[in-house]
């Protein structure tokens, strides 16, 4: 190891880079440095196997975070480069696996697969999955995003546990099948989730690693989001859904964060309450109230809200950090979406770290889930440049300055403002 | 390997710095409970999400034994008080010196700055200045004679020192003692501490070789006295 690297490894590790970043992004400390929180998803991606050898047919151009069950990241370089996210691109967050499926971009199999519908519901039923198929079949553009993409950047004031995501455990990915509200309907006679029924609670066959016990993972999800949005996805951008991505059926609720949509999906209960189990709580949980950077939170039910509907974000696709750039009139392209369900009304762009903001222009998404693209150009003299943007939406909300403000001990759902360093000569 | 050829030219375009340089295992300072890290942290996960959590404060790493265990990891009562006392001490978010630079202390086992701070300061000042008059500086003037005369500065430890000298323009006409009750490494290191540390204009040249344990020893049993070590001082300032 380089002395150099030592040196800047140390420094994150002792968080002097993050304390000056806290300082610049007030405006109080000196100007560009090394740009180094990034610097930790590279440094720990290199002792793991290659991309492909954990899951066949990812491209060995993601960061491969964990090598077990499959945690691979997308470098903001490739994922720009799509507007739909190729599955050999596609993010991977697994607790454990689905083994032989999930090891694969192929197709799964939707032949001998069943689906239980259970639970506080009239008639309850187990589904051949194969019959999916020949319901009627929504489609869905949207984006796809781990609940803890973006952790990394809590360590600006605190660090938080888990994998130490940048940018890119998210995609754009188009998914496909019948609505859940469909297929509960087309059974005579219906499927009918009784009134009690306040939550769906769904179950992934996903298997424990060897030697390790542990509970299977499931989530719970306010039944309303569910039955009006959910689909049981068979399909994702035009083909059979992949086992690496949960084929062959997997829980999609678009708006909603990864995690929520259970792969493999097994069994779908309706419950009047949110499941205890511990991938419910207390994991993927925030503190409905915000507390101190560094201070522990014992959840409830209600003091904590689960890693459901996405919140509001930005992230620079162009010009990347630490980028050299023309002094000049400087691009800066990107991308901004919500929950899909309101609006967005503005992305803007700073380069006084918030003090003046301009309105950069923005697409359409495809639908309501889809993200934005967006544009705008700057003028940046010689020297070095901190570029910000933020997201508005049509219900006011926007993406905090200091995203450190909900601040949480697992580090979930970053949505601080984005920014990049560059350097303009 | 195109995998590599990509890596080489983000982390290049990223940061300037050699690919090779990332390609090592992490690795976990030494200590105890090691083991029981190593054991029960990379069945579901590689160590890097250990490393990479460096820093966290106490009760997260408390939460997250508790939630490992949830999560299956199987440990006894006492494995999971090893993880935790391992994982804040030496992970936590005041973790001790590096190992490397503790090794080097052991193998020396003698700090000279303690050895100064314990009985020089109280005359000399903690930082060497001195006090004009009374007691010379340490800082630089150490530097000063251990070059003019390496040997000089093991006699005045070893026999002490008696009679008026000129240091910066300054007299002073005092004693300074003996101390040939310290042992002769924690000389050689009192010296190195003030001849290397306290260097500021750079008088010692690089390949100046540090004083020695062994250096000390052949110096005892000379019989000198200490008007006989003023004799002896160089001519420096």
């Amino acid at each position: 190891m380089s002395d150099a690297l030592r040196t800047a490894l140390d420094q994150v590790r002792t968080r002097e880079v993050e304390r000056r970043d806290v300082l610049r992004m007030l405006g109080l400390g000196a100007a560009a440095s090394a740009g180094l929180p990034t610097l930790t998803q590279y440094a720990y991606a290199q002792d793991t196997a290659p991309a492909s050898s954990v899951i066949a047919g990812k491209s060995d151009d993601l960061i491969v975070h964990n090598d077990r069950t499959g945690v691979l990241e997308t470098p903001l370089e490739m994922l720009r480069e799509h507007r739909i996210t190729p599955k050999d691109l596609l993010y991977i967050r697994n607790n454990q696996i689905r083994e032989p499926e999930g090891r694969s971009t192929d197709g799964a199999s939707l032949t001998g697969w069943t689906i239980e519908l259970m639970g506080s519901v009239a008639f309850p039923r187990i589904v051949d999955a194969a019959t999916l198929a020949d319901l009627p079949q929504e489609e869905v553009t949207m984006v796809l995003q781990c609940s803890g993409n973006g952790r990394s950047f809590f360590a600006r004031s605190v660090r938080t546990r888990g994998t130490q995501w940048a940018h890119g455990g998210m995609g754009q990915v188009t998914f496909r099948g019948p609505k859940l509200s469909a297929l509960l309907e087309s059974f005579d006679p219906p499927v009918a989730p009784r009134d009690v029924a306040n939550f769906v609670t769904a179950e992934g066959a996903d298997q424990p690693p060897e030697g390790a016990s542990r509970p299977d993972f499931e989530h719970s999800l306010p039944i309303g989001d569910v039955m009006d949005g959910a689909i049981l996805a068979i399909e994702m951008n035009g083909e059979p859904l992949s086992g690496a991505h949960g084929g062959p059926v997997r829980l999609v609720v678009p708006g909603y964060y990864g995690t929520m949509n259970v792969k493999w999906l097994s069994r779908l209960r309706f419950e009047a309450a949110e499941s205890n189990n511990v991938n419910q709580i207390p994991r993927y949980r925030i503190p409905n109230d915000p507390i101190e950077p560094g201070t522990p939170i014992d959840y409830t039910h209600e003091n904590s809200t689960p890693n459901w509907r996405q919140r509001i974000k930005s992230t620079i696709f162009s010009p990347l950090n630490e980028a050299a750039v023309s002094a000049g009139s400087v691009e800066v392209t990107g991308v901004a979406w919500n929950d899909g369900v309101a609006p967005l009304t503005s992305v803007q762009i700073s380069t006084d770290n918030g003090a003046t903001w301009h309105a950069a222009e923005f697409d359409a998404p495809t639908g309501a889930y889809g993200w934005h693209e967006f544009r705008a150009t700057v003028e940046l003299p010689a020297g070095e440049h901190r570029i910000w943007s933020r997201a508005i939406d049509a219900r006011g909300q926007a993406q905090p300055i200091d995203g450190s403000i909900l601040w949480n001990p697992s580090g979930y759902e970053w949505n601080g403002a984005d920014y990049v360093d560059v350097v303009a000569s | 390997m195109l995998r590599t050829a990509l890596r080489t030219a983000l982390v290049a375009i990223a940061f300037s710095l050699p690919v090779a340089a990332f390609a090592q295992e992490p690795a976990l300072p030494d200590g105890p409970g090691v083991d029981v890290v190593y054991a029960k942290c990379q069945q579901c996960h590689p160590l890097s999400y250990v490393t990479n959590s460096a820093g966290l404060p106490d009760f997260l790493w408390a939460d997250t034994i508790s939630l490992m265990v949830q999560l299956g990891m199987q440990v006894t009562e006492e494995e999971e008080e090893q993880l935790y006392d391992y994982l804040t001490t030496y992970l936590g978010t005041e973790p001790p010196p590096e190992p490397a630079a503790q090794a080097t202390e052991t193998a020396e086992a003698v700090d000279g700055a303690a050895v100064y701070a314990t009985n020089c300061s109280s005359c000399h000042g903690a930082d060497g200045a001195g006090i004009p008059g009374a007691f010379p500086p340490v800082s630089q003037h150490a530097a000063d004679l251990a070059y003019a005369d390496r040997s000089y500065l093991v006699d005045l430890m070893l026999y002490g020192v008696n009679g008026a000298i000129r240091v910066g323009g300054m007299t002073y006409n005092g004693v300074m003692p003996a101390w040939p009750q310290l042992s002769d490494a924690e000389i050689a290191e009192l010296l190195n501490f003030v001849t290397l540390e306290w260097d500021e204009a750079g008088t010692l040249p690089p390949n100046f070789d540090a004083y020695t344990a062994e250096e000390v020893a052949a110096a005892r049993g000379q019989g000198l006295t200490a008007a006989d070590v003023l004799e002896r001082r160089p001519d420096v300032r």
